[in-house]
């Protein structure tokens, strides 16, 4: 081997080494707790097979159930301010050029309180709280539990909804001593919204940690591998299109068959008897959320 | 980037009709759960082989979603009472049926024909789930000298409070080393 040749491979192996190992992990459509599909696990335990699950369009939209949660104090209008910011962090990720090639949108609030997606209807990406009871048997003392519903063939995310169980934590907005903070857990189930899995086992700063000391704020700051997660989803400068409508359009209630409410179009006069599509999706405009226009990193953020 | 009035308007009305084969994933934040809480909410600590799994619809919650019933054989009681029969149940959230899919991370990932162990939550004399999801669920794996010791089950939840936890508890420990920890736990 020429002395250029071993000089090369000395650098290449250098740079090697000194990559970071891979801590963020994209959720895919092979599912790991179906025996029939026996996925396979990298050693970080993130699955390699399947497609990637991603919204493939540039903008989503969210609502939250108009309840809110009463027995925590907490207004829906307050968790959607709060959903914002949440969600703004994922979208403030440098992505080198420009942010993340997604845009997020507020609708509702809406009536329903159903983790559901219509095949044959319109649809609503919900956050609701379950102050009663939370309804998994078997998973106690969970927080919150983000639902994705999606193409298996394609990766295509077709709806997502963020249960968080106000029935036994003390969820609070703003809540840096006492009880447990709203816009971290947020950040961290939008994480999954967005189509991210959990961070490697070793890794304790990201946002979708495995592991989290439940008090603090610093689940709201993205770390390097979670900015790095989020702009491989949604890497600058993706053809995407601009459709910001839920799957089959948008409905207030639960099951609304697509040509209900206004015959087929999302833009009908308002009724006193249900949230009009028109109204909340002209009310959301001015709640667009962008990754390309808010680079400013927050203050304290880590990447 | 942002979307201007009219771009946005024509986005909302735009039409998707596809109805693809769809699937469901999903994924938690839960507490983390020392090895004496655990214990409380078991009602049986064994260790078991899965043979076969079957999705279904069921309702939780008023919320019409998929479960998989995975038929496991009992191999040996660790701790708490042994389980009336020779097999259970052990229902998780998630699965397939037809062309309509649910997947909830923070699941145990049983394999057939792969021992693991498990704390399991009776809600009948044959049907039972994993306690704390996959916080109660460990596979045994052999180690270098074919001794089989529990690992963390692959798909845990984000756990809060990371000390203290039977996930770090009994990780890494031998059967004799985990009902001998188990006993001391449920003293």
């Amino acid at each position: 081997m020429s002395r250029a040749a071993a000089a090369a491979l000395a650098a290449l192996v250098l740079l090697v080494e000194a990559q970071p190992a891979r801590a963020f992990c994209l959720a895919r459509t092979c599912d790991p707790a179906d025996p029939k599909q026996e996925c396979e696990l990298d050693s970080d335990d993130c699955p390699t097979q399947g497609k990637v699950l991603h919204w493939t369009s540039g903008c989503v939209t969210f609502a939250i159930q108009s309840d809110g949660s009463r027995k925590r104090g907490l207004d829906a209008d307050d968790v959607r301010s709060v959903s914002e910011r949440a969600f703004r962090t994922w979208l403030n990720a440098d992505c080198g050029d420009d942010g993340p090639s997604m845009m997020i949108g507020s609708l509702g609030p809406v009536v329903c309180n159903e983790s559901r997606h219509n095949p044959h209807g319109r649809n609503a990406n919900i956050v609701m709280f379950r102050d009663d009871e939370w309804p998994y048997p078997g998973s106690i003392d969970s927080y919150g539990l983000t639902t994705v519903r999606f193409n298996r063939e394609t990766g295509e995310i077709y709806d997502a909804d963020v249960e968080l169980n106000s029935a036994d934590v003390d969820i609070r907005i703003d809540a840096a001593q006492n009880g447990v903070d709203l816009e971290s857990i947020l950040a961290h189930e939008f994480g999954h919204f967005l189509g991210l899995g959990h961070a490697a086992p070793e890794d304790e700063v990201s946002t979708m940690r495995v592991s989290w000391e439940g008090q603090g704020l610093d689940l709201r700051s993205l770390s390097e591998d979670d900015t790095a997660g989020i702009c491989a989803a949604y890497p600058p400068g993706r053809r995407a299109s601009s459709s910001c409508t839920p799957h089959n359009g948008f409905a207030s209630e639960c099951n609304v068959p697509v040509d209900e409410l206004d015959g087929g179009c999302a833009l009908s006069p308002p009724t006193n008897e249900r949230h009009s599509a028109s109204g909340l999706v002209l009310a959301a405009l001015a709640s667009v959320l962008s990754g390309a226009r808010r680079r400013t990193r927050r203050p304290g953020a880590r990447s | 980037m942002l979307l201007d009035r009219r771009r946005f308007l024509s986005a909302v009305g735009a039409w998707t009709s596809s109805t693809l084969v769809e699937r469901v994933a999903g994924a938690s934040l839960a507490r983390g759960l020392t090895l004496a809480e655990l214990l409380r909410a078991s009602a049986h600590a064994v260790v078991v082989t899965p043979l076969d799994a079957r999705s279904e619809w069921a309702v939780l919650g008023g919320q019409r979603r998929i479960v998989t019933d995975i038929r496991v054989r009992i191999e040996d009681t660790l701790a708490l009472s042994p389980p009336a029969d020779a097999e259970l149940l052990v229902r998780v959230l998630g699965g397939i049926i037809g062309t309509v899919g649910e997947r909830v991370d923070g699941q145990a990932t049983l394999r057939a024909g792969k021992p693991s162990t498990l704390f399991l939550t009776p809600v009948s004399p044959v049907l039972t789930y994993v306690t704390g999801a996959a916080q109660g669920h460990y596979p045994l794996l052999p180690d270098a000298s074919g001794v089989l010791r529990l690992r963390p089950s692959p798909q845990l939840p984000s756990l809060v409070r990371k000390t203290g936890i039977a996930v770090t508890e009994l990780s890494g420990r031998t059967l004799a080393e985990t009902r001998e920890l188990l006993g001391a736990a449920g003293r």
